[in-house]
């Protein structure tokens, strides 16, 4: 079914906020036929039980789903919430092995002869993948001069506005690599600018949206680690085995019932 | 009227083939992203929850937290996903060198959809929402 429960996530230290992310509030659960584990401790010791909450009827089913101690839900849905919040603290506070897959465009079509570009997206995979990004300043001068021949009131220019949002998002690329992150998130802006004109394509924009907010931490992540040393990194805790296991959360009391909701978002 | 039509078709293809494109080169990238947040001396990292009026309280959520461990993805379960920090440390309750809060808003059920199908375990059968 679906469930919407607005949470909202921010990371302090020393008292200074360092970024508020609202979760996704659309969540998909299921009511009915599910199984859940509790465990009940008492002077005799803990017992843990596996029960499947099972109705056989509508009728049944309507009067679980509409009684007042139904918690079913709203479990499933805080438990799903603290699993993303789990995944904003492994994004923002650890480090992490990720990969990219970044396209880098050239021009292609009658109006000109497009072999720099070509040469120039060619160099920059390689400077990227051997993370020489010095090598990125000859490609970042080509695709500058190609940008300036943009003329976004014709389709058959040379650089129309197809080809005008491929160098943008060549450039945003290769600054961000380079470190500067003034043109880079000017170049992805222009870049998301092209694609929201005309006929959009939402895969497009989302790729776009998302490398804008890589742009964005990554600045921020040099801006607040630059001089750490991480020549000796230790692996993170699991931050979703440390809260779900009973043996290891007993001691962590970090739920609270009191509604801090509005609070939160009103002081971003 | 056929003419016509190659006409058009014609001057379609012309027009298309002198509208200018990209076309792209991957590059595969691996890289160590780095935390957002200044990690520097974090020993402690609290976290507090506020789940407002919602059925639970630190108490009896606890009671059913496994579920958020079985909730893990296959990957996260087999450990391949493997986050560093710069020096060990310990979760807590309440504030720590760094702290996380979450806030629970207002629950709402959106749409429910009734499905009739086997019970967990058995064959007889279970009526559900989803």
């Amino acid at each position: 079914m679906k469930y919407y429960l607005p949470a909202v996530v921010q990371i302090r230290k020393a008292g200074k906020l360092y970024g508020t992310w609202d979760l996704n509030p659309e969540l998909d659960l299921k009511f009915g036929n599910d199984q859940t584990e509790t465990q009940y401790e008492s002077a005799e010791g803990t017992t843990t039980s596996i029960k499947v909450t099972e109705y056989r009827s509508e009728a049944d089913l309507e009067i679980a789903f509409n009684s007042p101690d139904n918690g079913s839900l709203a479990r499933q849905a805080i438990l799903k919430q603290i699993s993303e919040m789990a995944d904003v603290i492994y994004e923002q506070v650890f480090f992490n092995d990720s990969k990219l897959k970044l396209d880098i465009a050239y021009g292609a079509g009658k109006a000109a002869d497009y072999t720099e570009t070509v040469t120039a997206a060619e160099n920059a995979v390689t400077a990227l993948e051997g993370k020489q990004y010095e090598a990125l300043t000859n490609p970042i001068a080509i695709w500058e001069n190609w940008l300036a021949k943009h003329d976004a009131t014709n389709k058959k220019a040379a650089v129309n506005n197809k080809v005008a949002k491929g160098l943008h998002e060549n450039l945003a690329i290769a600054y961000a690599f380079q470190g500067n992150y003034p043109k880079a998130t000017e170049h992805i802006t222009q870049a998301l600018e092209l694609a929201n004109t005309g006929n959009k394509n939402l895969n497009e924009i989302n790729r776009l949206t998302k490398f804008q907010q890589f742009i964005a931490e990554k600045e921020q992540a040099e801006l607040n680690n630059a001089n750490v040393d991480v020549s000796a990194l230790k692996t993170a805790p699991n931050i979703k085995k440390l809260l779900g296991k009973r043996k290891l959360n007993a001691e962590i009391d970090f739920l609270f019932a009191e509604d801090k909701y509005q609070e939160m978002k009103d002081n971003q | 009227m056929t003419r016509l039509l190659l006409l058009f078709g014609a001057i379609l293809l012309s027009t298309l083939s002198f509208a200018q494109n990209t076309k792209a080169n991957t590059a595969e990238i691996d890289f160590k992203k780095s935390p957002t947040i200044p990690v520097e001396g974090l020993k402690t990292l609290g976290i507090q929850v506020y789940t407002a009026d919602m059925p639970f309280n630190k108490d009896t959520l606890r009671f059913y937290l496994n579920n958020l461990d079985m909730m893990m993805s296959d990957a996260e379960q087999a450990g391949k996903i493997k986050s560093e920090s710069l020096e060990e440390f310990s979760i807590v309750g309440g504030e720590g060198d760094v702290t996380v809060n979450m806030a629970l808003g207002m629950p709402l059920v959106v749409a429910k959809e009734l499905k009739t199908s086997s019970c967990m375990g058995r064959k007889s059968e279970c009526t559900q929402y989803y």
